[in-house]
This record gives structure tokens, sequence and C-alpha cells, in this order.
């Protein structure tokens, strides 16, 4: 008889779930939405610009509540290449796909998000890169829908 | 006005697809459940405690058990009720997202060979009011075809009557 030993057990977690962004986040993804504007909020008390817009400044606990309009160009800050497919439904697309940490000229702050439009071997820390939008915006972080590298 | 705003959610679903190595026990045991439709169990050779699922190391005595099929032996998957608790909240399959059709009753047995299991009532015996300590239970089996190695591939367990 064969040996049934079974050497290896499929398994899967699967949970839906509704998020509700707040009140901050919301106005973020309405303009970026409807206007196709990247809003950051500056901290009254210790002047850090925050991307994506936080209601508490993490630094000094003050309530903030001024909002800045940010430019769609920024800095490489960290980048990462994805190879590992691991999900349908948590990962932004098919890999390979590059993933990079920019800061928006004026931010205090890094954005995570899709870097397209370059070779993984030709992204560079510090490269310069402008954001994409999308055409049919939804409300979600993927209306921008990647970086580029600006020239 | 502030009040008016609209707020903004997203539906999402986390998801991670995993796979483990069962390892030569448990993968053995397993085994033997999906080909056989019948549990098995190891003895401590250190203090005589049944082990099942069977595990490489007697959890009291740290006495390594032996390889299947030395000291291993099938179950009649026959027992008691010891204890039941009855689900009424519904709460998520972690597998599937859906919810778990409730009520349902979880118990455990004292199988008939002296070591305790927990697994489902089946959905005949749902009355609570007929369950009592020491009832003689049964564990039904999935079909050969619908066996996949896992414990869910015992449907549930059900009450003899008398």
């Amino acid at each position: 008889m064969v040996d049934p030993t079974i050497q290896i057990v499929n398994g899967r977690l699967y949970g839906p779930y509704h998020n509700w962004y707040g009140a901050v986040a919301s106005r973020f993804f309405r303009e970026l939405r409807d206007n196709g504007l990247i809003l950051g909020n500056r901290c009254g008390s210790c002047g850090k610009v925050f991307l994506p817009p936080r209601s508490v400044c993490p630094g000094c606990l003050s309530d903030i509540d001024e909002w800045v309009e940010l430019p769609s160009i920024g800095t490489l800050t960290a980048y990462t290449v994805v190879y590992y497919s691991y999900s349908d439904h948590c990962q932004p697309k098919q890999p390979p796909y590059a993933l990079g940490i920019i800061r928006l000229d004026g931010a205090d702050t890094g954005l995570c998000h899709l870097l397209e439009e370059v070779k993984f071997e030709e992204i560079r820390i510090g490269m310069k890169v402008e954001a994409v939008f999308s055409r049919n915006r939804k409300g979600n972080i993927l209306d921008i829908a990647y970086f580029k590298p600006s020239f | 006005m502030k009040g008016q705003e609209e707020l903004l959610g997203q539906e999402r679903v986390l998801e991670v697809r995993f796979r483990w190595a069962a390892g030569p026990y448990l993968g053995r045991f397993l085994g033997q459940l999906k080909e056989e439709g019948v549990l098995w169990a190891v003895r401590c050779s250190g203090c005589g405690r049944i082990l099942m699922p069977p595990r490489i190391v007697c959890a009291v005595c740290y006495t390594e058990t032996p390889m299947f099929p030395n000291g291993w032996f099938p179950l009649s998957g026959r027992g008691t009720l010891v204890d039941w608790e009855r689900i009424i909240y519904p709460q998520m399959d972690p597998e599937t997202g859906q919810l778990r059709p409730e009520p349902y009753i979880h118990g455990t047995f004292m199988l008939d060979e002296g070591v305790l299991f927990t697994h489902y009532l089946g959905p005949e015996d749902l009355e609570e009011s007929r369950l009592r300590e020491g009832l003689k239970v049964e564990a039904v089996i999935k079909d050969p075809r619908e066996r996949v190695g896992k414990l869910t591939d015992i449907k549930y367990f059900r009450i003899l009557e008398g």
C-alpha cells in the first residue's frame, strides 16, 4: 500500500470587511477623487506636514486643522520589488511590481505607492518621481495610479 | 457644513493563503483519516497515555513516541458525551469569510479507548434538552470522495439512541 501520509495541508484565511476612512482621510480621498488634488495637513504647533493627512500630530499630540495642497512631485526615499504572489485581494496588482515610499515636495512624511514606467534596476533612492492619476477615480489610494520618474 | 461632508470608506478583503507541513505524525494521522476514514492514536511508551492526534513527544512525560505503525492503533470512533456548548452567536468561518450557520453544538467526547476529543454534534442533535453527560456518540465520517485529509473529514458526532 502506498504511504498515505499527508505532507502539506492547504489553508486559507478570508475576511471581507468595510473600512471607514474617517473625517480627515475622507476629505483627502474626496479631493483626490473629485479634483485630482493631493492634500496634506500641517500641524499648527510643530509645523510638520503630513501625507496622508492625520487628525492628530503624532509628535506633539496637537489637533491638526490646517490643510495644504501638495504638488504631485516628490522624492523616492525607499523602495522594494515584490515578486511573491500571496493573495488575489491584498496586493495592488500581480507581481512583480515595485513599491516605493515617496516624500512629496513640501511634505515631512512618506506615502507608500506603486512605481511604474521605470525598470526595476533603474530605480534609485533619491530620484524625483511624480504621481500619475487614474482616469476613473473612485475615492481610494489607487486614484493615484502610480508614481513614475520625473525628469 | 462639516456635518454634511461625504464620508468615504472601502469594501476590503483580507485574504491569506498558506500551506503548512503536517510532519510525519500528524501527516500520517490525516492520511489514515483520508484513506480509511479511521482515527488513529499512538500510545506513549513512557506513561501509557493515548495521544490523539498522535504527537512526536508525549506532552506529559516527554517520551518520544514510536513512528507508525509501531504503537499506533485505530480507534472505534465511538465514545460518550462529556460536555458541550451550544453556539448561538454567528461567527465567521475564517476559511470562507461566510457566517457559520447557527445554532450548532460543540461537544467534548471521551472516546472508548480513553482519550478526549472535541468536535461538533450533528444537526439532528441540536435539541439541547436531549443532551446529557454519558450519552453514547459515534463519529460520522465523510464519504471517501469528499475526504481531503483534514479534521473536517469527520462531519460530526451523532448520538446513538438508547
